[in-house]
């Protein structure tokens, strides 16, 4: 029997949270503030191959296989399922380490949050710039501009 | 334990009466037919005053005529199967059993002849066991407007709907006929036809002037596999009737249009 070299505790906790995490939590609560008539999903960026015909029949995805060197890259989108309509409003990026994550959102809103500058991302190098560049991005007047499209346009 | 409804609108507008009946029966999944609102008026007749509860958990787009509202978000009861009458949902909450819901409306008598909706049931049928096989379980419950009542050949037929009255005929699982198996349904709406058993004596009320005139129709039915049997308890059924002092029937104890469908919603739950 082998000497066993791996720490015992291997599975704890984690330290920090991941960005899709929060990413997660905040889809999660957008509901709540429209009554579930628009919803946030977050996805893994889309599938590499061809879904096979249980995976269709059953509404499976297959996440996104890792990219260069374990890049990680997720979909952020505002879901109107009575309309039938989804409006990717951000994507992130990061590697093994979580942190930094770039941000990519929608390109008027990167104008507005990069102060009109033509930025391709925006970086967050922590946990709390993460949050504050999600709150920017949430707050910016396009997102408020998308929902209340889509709202008028379910309520019409 | 899960909480269902189904109800056919009939096309009338009760997105609120719909919304108290659901709060009031502690429904976690609401199944529509015949909605004449949007998905979004009803969403938001649910969700109404501090509630964001329900989600619409949209299909495929392969049957429009069957509407599913949860209280739970919709990724957990994806659509596995459409057809322009049914849907057939996979239902898969965390650490609870998974099953699938099938959701159908048959095509009416009016729209109808007997042979056709024999077929209509044998179609049925055959998708159920089709996506059971897909899926690799055969914990289903099937529930809708099927327009046909328990006892006619549909319901009946080993290649139909297959559904009998009787638990523990049901629970033999299946039935070889000239060496091909069948699987049974469970019908517990067999024991709520007539007005000796509580409630209604049906879903749906009709009488013309003809020969023959049953005047209550058992057309709203909840199906119950085998496999499944275990996780339903008679009890929980039922024929809604009233939501808290209002009734949905009239004077003379028909469905009252003046205030719901004309069709009576059915309730029931399964311990999953």
């Amino acid at each position: 029997m082998p000497t066993d070299l791996w720490p015992e505790d291997l599975i704890g906790q984690p330290e920090i949270k991941a960005p899709v995490t929060i990413l997660k939590e905040q889809a999660s609560l957008l509901g709540k503030k429209t009554k579930n008539l628009i919803e946030a999903e977050v996805r893994p960026d889309q599938e590499v191959e061809t879904p096979t015909t249980l995976e269709r029949i059953m509404g499976q995805t297959r996440p996104r296989l890792l990219l260069n060197e374990g890049e990680f890259r997720y979909d952020f989108y505002l879901v109107a399922k009575t309309l039938g309509y989804r409006y990717k409003l951000l994507s992130i990026q990061h590697d093994i380490n979580l942190y930094p994550v770039a941000m990519l959102p929608d390109e008027d809103i990167m104008m507005e949050i990069s102060d009109g500058q033509k930025v391709q991302k925006q970086w967050a190098k922590s946990e709390p710039e993460l949050i504050e560049l999600l709150q920017r991005i949430f707050t910016a007047q396009k997102t408020r501009r998308v929902i209340q499209a889509l709202l008028a346009q379910m309520t019409s | 334990m899960i909480t269902f409804l189904f109800w056919n609108l009939g096309r009338y507008v009760l997105g609120n009466l719909l919304a108290s009946i659901a709060q009031h029966n502690g429904a976690d999944v609401i199944l529509l037919t015949e909605c004449q609102e949007t998905a979004t008026d009803i969403l938001l007749a649910l969700n109404r005053g501090d509630l964001s509860e329900y989600h619409y958990a949209p299909g495929y787009g392969g049957c429009e005529r069957i509407q599913i509202f949860t209280r739970f978000p919709d990724h957990f009861i994806p659509p596995v199967a459409e057809a322009p009458r049914s849907s057939i949902r996979r239902l898969a909450l965390p650490g609870l059993t998974e099953i699938l819901v099938a959701v159908a409306h048959l095509p009416s008598k009016r729209d109808s002849d007997p042979d056709s909706q024999i077929g209509d049931c044998i179609e049925l049928a055959k998708q159920i066991r089709m996506t059971e096989d897909d899926i690799g379980h055969a914990r289903t419950v099937l529930v809708g407007d099927l327009n046909v009542n328990p006892f006619e050949t549909g319901m009946l037929l080993a290649n139909g709907l297959h559904s009998v009255m009787c638990r523990s005929i049901a629970q033999k699982r299946h039935r070889s006929i000239r060496g091909q198996p069948y699987p049974f349904f469970y019908n517990p709406m067999w024991s709520l036809l007539g007005d000796f058993s509580p409630g209604p004596p049906g879903t749906y009320y009709y009488g013309a002037s003809r020969q023959s005139e049953f005047f209550w129709y058992m057309f709203d039915q909840v199906l119950i596999r085998p496999d499944l049997l275990d996780r339903f308890r008679n009890e929980s059924l039922q024929i809604v009737t009233s939501v808290g002092h209002l009734s949905l029937l009239s004077r003379s104890g028909q469905p009252d249009t003046k205030v719901g469908s004309d069709h009576l919603p059915l309730v029931f739950s399964l311990a999953l």
